[in-house]
Formats: C-alpha cells, sequence, structure tokens
C-alpha cells in the first residue's frame, strides 16, 4: 500500500516540506480568545443520545458535551502515549531498517505534531472548564488517562519484546481522529466553534501526516525478519486492538463517578442523572450499542470501522480482532436550539 | 563523451582502468564487484563525467589488469595500493579530491581505501556492500547472511571453484544479473570475446583471509561523509542496521531503495542524482541519522 512511498525520497521530502509549510501554531492559529460556548454542542449525537435513550434536552447537551471531552481526552492521551514510546518503537525500528534519512525527519516532524495535537485538546478541555466554571480536576476525573494503564504497559511492553502493536494502534487512531471530523463538519455552524476550529485544525494536521504510522508498518514488514518478527506481525494488530478497546470501554467506565461529585457542579449533576437511561439498557444491547451503532464510541473501538488500517491488515496477512459489523446511525444536534432553554454552569 | 581504456605496469603486473571527463576538478572512483567489470558503471560515466574526472579500474584478475600469482595481490591492502598508484597518474599534481564508489566487493575495498585516502578522500559512497569487518561481524550476529552468502562458500575452494566458474562462465553471469534483480535490457554489454574473471574468484580467499584478523583489530572510523545505498531486494545481501554501518563512519546516511544488488543499473535516474547530490551536499546531507537517534 505504501511501499512505494516509503522508498520514494523526493516523496517524503515533498511531504516534509508540506507539513512544514502548513504547520500550524498552537498559540497564534487557533483563537482560544473566543471562549467555549457552554451552551452549544460539541458533538452531534443520535437519537438515543449514545447509549443513554430517551435522555431530556438538557441531558442531552450534556452528554454531547462530555462526549466531546472524553474524544478530546482520548486523542489527547494517545497521541501523548507516543512519544513516551519513541525509542522502542521508533528509534529502534529505524536504527534496524535505515530506509532514508527523510523517513527520520518526518518521524520527527510526526512526533512534534501529536505532542502539538495532544496538548490542542487538553488545552481546549481547559477552556471548557473555565467557561462552564468546572474545576479541572473534578473533571479529569471522568476523562480516560493513558499513563499508568494496563494498555500503555501492554503495549510497551509488546515493544519491548519486539513487538510493533503501537503501530497498528497509531494508524487506527489517526484514521479515526479523521472520521471524527469528518462527522461533524457538517455541524460546524450549530456546534461550539472553538471545538470546530480544534478538531478542523487537528483534521488538517493529521491528514498531511496519517501516513506514517502506515509507512512505520511497512518498515516493520520490509525489515530482514526474524521469528519473532514474524510472530509479531501476525499477532499485533490483534493485540493492539484488544488492549485499546479494552482501555477506552474500561476509561468511559469512569464517567459513572459523575455521581460522587454531582454537587460540585450542575454539569456533573446532569450526568449523573443520566445513569438510570444507560442501566435501563440490557448488557447484550449495551455492547451491541457501543460496539455497532454509538456515534464515535463504535468508531474508535471497533476495529472495521479502520477501513485503512483494516486494508493494510489483510495486505500483511495480520490477524484482527472479531469484531461485528458496524453501522452508521444519524446524529443532530438540532435539539440544542430547540424552544427549551438548556444551561450549564454560569 | 570520451572513455579511454589506460594500461599501465603498476608495482610489477599489468593494469587497466577507463578514464573519462579528463581536466575535471574532481575524481570520482568506482570500483566494481565480482563477476562484474567496469563497464557495469556506464550510466554513471554517462552521467558523471560532463562534472568529474571518472576514473574505473578492472579488478586484478579482470580483463588486462593481470591477477599475478602472489594471493597476497588481492587483499584489500594490495588492491588499495594499486589503486593509489593510479591515483598517482590520472592526477599527477596530487590536486584532486576524490569521491570513491564501490559496490559488492569494490564496496569492501572502497571501505579500506577511505582510511588510506585521508584529507583527499571527498566522499566515500558504498551501493550494496560490507566492509570486510562488517561482513564478518555480520556472519557472527545475523545467521540468516550465511544463507544468502552460500556461494562464497565454493569460492574459498582453490581449483575447484576456478575450474567449475570456468566450465560455466557463459552462464554464470546473466544468471547472476537476473538474481540480482536485473532484466535482460538492463544487463552491462558482455563482449563474448571477453574472457569471464575466472582468477578475480581469489579476492574472496585473500578477504576470508582478511575477514578472521578484521575482527580482532577493527579499522578506524571514517570521518568523511559516507553514503550507502542499499536496493532493499538484494538476494546476496541482507539490507545494513544502523548499528553495524555506524561504528565505522561517523557522518554517515543510509538510504534503502527499491531495486537488487545492482541498484545502480537498475535505476540509474534514482541513484545518479543522489549521489550527485551528496558529491555537493555531503555534510549537510550525512548526520542526518546520526542527530536523530
Amino acid at each position: 500500500m505504501f511501499t512505494k512511498v516509503l522508498y520514494d525520497p523526493q516523496a517524503l521530502a515533498l511531504q516534509i516540506k508540506r507539513q512544514k509549510k502548513y504547520a500550524w501554531d498552537l498559540e497564534r492559529e487557533i483563537s482560544w480568545k473566543q471562549g467555549v460556548n457552554s451552551a452549544s454542542y460539541l458533538l452531534p449525537i443520535d437519537s438515543d443520545a449514545i447509549a443513554f435513550p430517551g435522555a431530556s434536552l438538557e441531558q442531552q447537551l450534556a452528554i454531547s458535551q462530555l462526549l466531546g471531552l472524553i474524544v478530546n481526552s482520548t486523542i489527547a492521551e494517545l497521541e501523548d502515549v507516543t512519544t513516551k514510546l519513541r525509542f522502542n518503537c521508533w528509534s529502534q525500528i529505524l536504527r534496524s531498517y535505515p530506509v532514508g534519512p527523510e523517513l527520520v525527519e518526518l518521524g520527527e516532524l510526526f512526533f512534534e505534531e501529536e505532542k502539538k495535537h495532544s496538548r490542542a485538546f487538553n488545552r481546549y478541555n481547559l477552556e471548557f472548564c473555565k467557561s462552564t466554571g468546572i474545576d479541572v480536576s473534578d473533571l479529569v476525573r471522568l476523562l480516560p488517562k493513558a499513563y499508568g494503564s494496563l494498555f500503555l504497559k501492554a503495549i510497551s511492553q509488546n515493544a519491548k519484546w519486539g513487538g510493533h502493536a503501537f503501530w497498528w494502534v497509531v494508524a487506527a487512531v489517526e484514521e479515526v481522529s479523521i472520521d471524527i471530523y469528518k462527522d461533524l463538519s457538517p455541524f460546524k455552524k450549530d456546534i461550539d466553534p472553538l471545538f470546530h476550529e480544534v478538531h478542523l485544525r487537528h483534521m488538517e494536521e493529521e491528514s498531511r501526516h496519517h501516513n506514517y504510522a502506515f509507512l512505520m508498518l511497512e518498515v516493520i514488514r520490509e525489515r530482514n525478519p526474524s521469528l519473532s518478527d514474524l510472530f509479531f506481525s501476525k499477532t499485533d494488530r490483534a493485540l493492539g486492538q484488544f488492549f485499546s478497546t479494552s482501555w477506552v470501554i474500561a476509561e468511559l467506565s469512569k464517567v459513572f463517578a459523575a455521581k460522587e461529585i454531582k454537587n460540585k457542579h450542575p454539569f456533573f449533576e446532569v450526568i449523573a442523572s443520566c445513569e438510570p437511561l444507560f442501566k435501563a439498557l440490557g448488557p447484550r444491547e449495551l455492547a451491541k450499542k457501543l460496539f455497532v451503532s454509538a456515534p464515535y464510541i463504535s468508531l474508535v473501538i471497533n476495529g472495521r470501522n479502520h477501513k485503512k488500517t483494516c486494508e493494510m491488515a489483510k495486505e500483511q496477512k495480520a490477524f484482527s480482532f472479531p469484531f461485528p459489523a458496524p453501522t452508521s446511525s444519524s446524529t443532530s444536534v438540532k435539539l440544542a436550539f430547540s424552544d427549551q432553554e438548556v444551561r450549564h454552569g454560569n | 563523451m570520451v572513455i579511454e581504456t589506460k594500461h599501465a605496469f603498476l608495482r610489477n603486473l599489468n593494469t587497466t582502468w577507463l578514464e573519462a571527463g579528463k581536466g575535471k576538478p574532481q575524481i570520482i572512483l568506482f570500483l566494481h564487484g565480482y563477476p562484474d567489470n567496469p563497464r557495469v558503471w556506464s550510466e554513471q560515466i554517462k552521467y558523471f563525467s560532463a562534472k568529474y574526472h571518472v576514473v574505473c579500474p578492472y579488478a586484478r584478475g579482470t580483463f588486462a589488469s593481470e591477477p599475478g600469482e602472489d594471493l597476497q595481490r588481492f587483499s584489500s591492502q594490495s588492491i588499495c595500493l594499486d589503486l593509489l598508484e593510479i591515483l598517482k597518474i590520472v592526477d599527477p599534481k596530487n590536486k584532486k579530491k576524490v569521491t570513491v564508489v564501490g559496490h559488492d566487493l569494490g564496496g569492501a575495498i572502497a571501505w579500506r581505501l577511505a582510511t588510506y585516502l585521508g584529507p583527499k578522500l571527498s566522499q566515500l559512497i558504498i551501493i550494496n556492500s560490507l566492509s570486510i569487518e562488517q561482513m564478518a561481524s555480520r556472519l557472527k550476529s545475523r545467521p540468516r547472511q550465511w544463507f544468502n552468502s552460500w556461494y562464497i562458500f565454493p569460492f574459498l575452494i582453490p581449483n575447484v571453484s576456478e575450474k567449475w566458474v570456468g566450465k560455466f562462465s557463459k552462464r554464470l553471469l546473466p544468471w547472476a544479473y537476473r538474481l540480482g534483480g536485473l532484466t535482460t535490457k538492463k544487463f552491462p554489454k558482455i563482449d563474448s570475446n571477453y574472457p569471464f574473471p575466472v582468477a578475480t574468484l581469489r579476492q574472496y580467499r585473500a578477504f576470508a583471509k582478511e575477514a578472521l584478523s578484521s575482527l580482532r583489530q577493527p579499522s578506524p572510523r571514517i570521518k568523511t561523509p559516507t553514503l550507502v545505498i542499499w536496493g532493499n531486494s538484494d538476494p546476496f545481501l541482507l539490507a545494513p542496521t544502523l548499528d553495524e554501518i555506524e561504528p565505522y563512519a561517523e557522518k554517515l546516511t543510509i538510504r534503502i531503495l527499491q531495486g537488487g544488488h545492482w541498484i545502480f543499473r537498475e535505476c540509474p535516474e534514482v541513484v545518479n542524482p543522489l549521489i550527485e547530490n551528496f558529491c555537493q551536499l555531503g555534510e549537510s546531507h550525512a548526520g542526518a541519522t546520526e542527530k536523530t537517534f
């Protein structure tokens, strides 16, 4: 899929030039001053409000906002993790198969941009807290954290043993983050403008560098494989899917911590009030919803949504986790603009 | 473009080389491998003779470059002394800087020559080749190389290998080219009157002897910008790792390209500009990998 590009120094040099030319500055090129419109949706949601069927208008707005913050935090965490695993998962691989200086420079840019994106999403979540009056330390309790997680430990260990599950996870994250923007862009006038801007900026750079993870997967395939490499090349994708999916599901369950802090802010109170709606779904129905049709969540946790990564896995004959076939569901934000006034915070 | 065939009696043996672009300020010395001859560089001679003084020696035992009786004449040190003599003849004022480009066994000699040339060396460019030390340590650390180098072991048996190689010489060269990834169209011109370089096989024996001692006494690290170009699907040599080459070159750039053992013949349109750019921007290109890691 990417073999030709991998060995084409001119194409890689052109990509470096393009990435450098169009790189944006976190402080200057995102209008942080406009702040967050706390009455706006962040992500359009479906008629079942993801997994909270029957949610009221106020609850739907809170769910949309919390989901937006979770998506931000998930991408931020995963992109931040890439820098932590840089030595085992990148330097070591390129030392074992040094394709050329361009691939090294592209890698440098990739890690720099990932770090910047992570900071941008965290900064948005902070801005959200500022405009709603939520204490950051309270919000963080509901958001995903990769550091110290079993997921990170498993991926690091896999890399230390010579595996490459990391790049399968990165390839999927890159693909998902572009797809998330595609899903929210039709609603750009109806959602929070700053949220849209951050995701737009992110998508721009992602689409310029999203091939890097695939290039690294090509490098891994192209280098002279040892027996363990052959084993890992078959199992790594499934392993990456298993650990990242379990991590996301485990981290999503943090939203139930909202009831412990419901007195600290009305936002948490509304979120806590959604719990019975969620529990009304049976475990089978819930699993089906999350993996098959829940917008954003199924996009992240269901590997069959990651089309390019699937194509690559097919090409490399790598095993994949047997996820159910996803279905698309229509999303909307129209409820936020109905006659009923929905407010959070100040 | 005029390509001259030059002969000289050097260190008691007749020695031959091709020369083009005489009068240009910098020498580019192309060293071929086995079982090639300097015509393998035809695309490079055409490209570089416009700007460089191109010199392509015949390896000992190839065409009119006499093999000599002593195996010692095939050692890398002895071959380097011959090459220094050639350089003295082509640049009598000793003013021109030299870029050395080596492929296959010629690459092994290029690594050695780089340590002899000192400040006269401008750039070292290696194409699908390892130095004797690198090959020795690779055979120790990467067992798969033994399988890829299977053909070397019969070459180490004196007389028998010469007899068999001589017998199949007409089929051997096209077979090797095809195995190395060249299509018939890209084969170097094979002159039917041209004798197959059977005697040059002794280079393998001389190098094998050196390999044993090189493990005890590795060569010094080259300070000159070094570019290693590698065709990714070389059936004879596994692609290098940075750890294998870095101890021998301080300012190193490695480029792995899509192609086989004779990558410079397979896609000269890619390789020639890479060499040229490296010669012009050697310093800034080199070290790109080093900075990062």
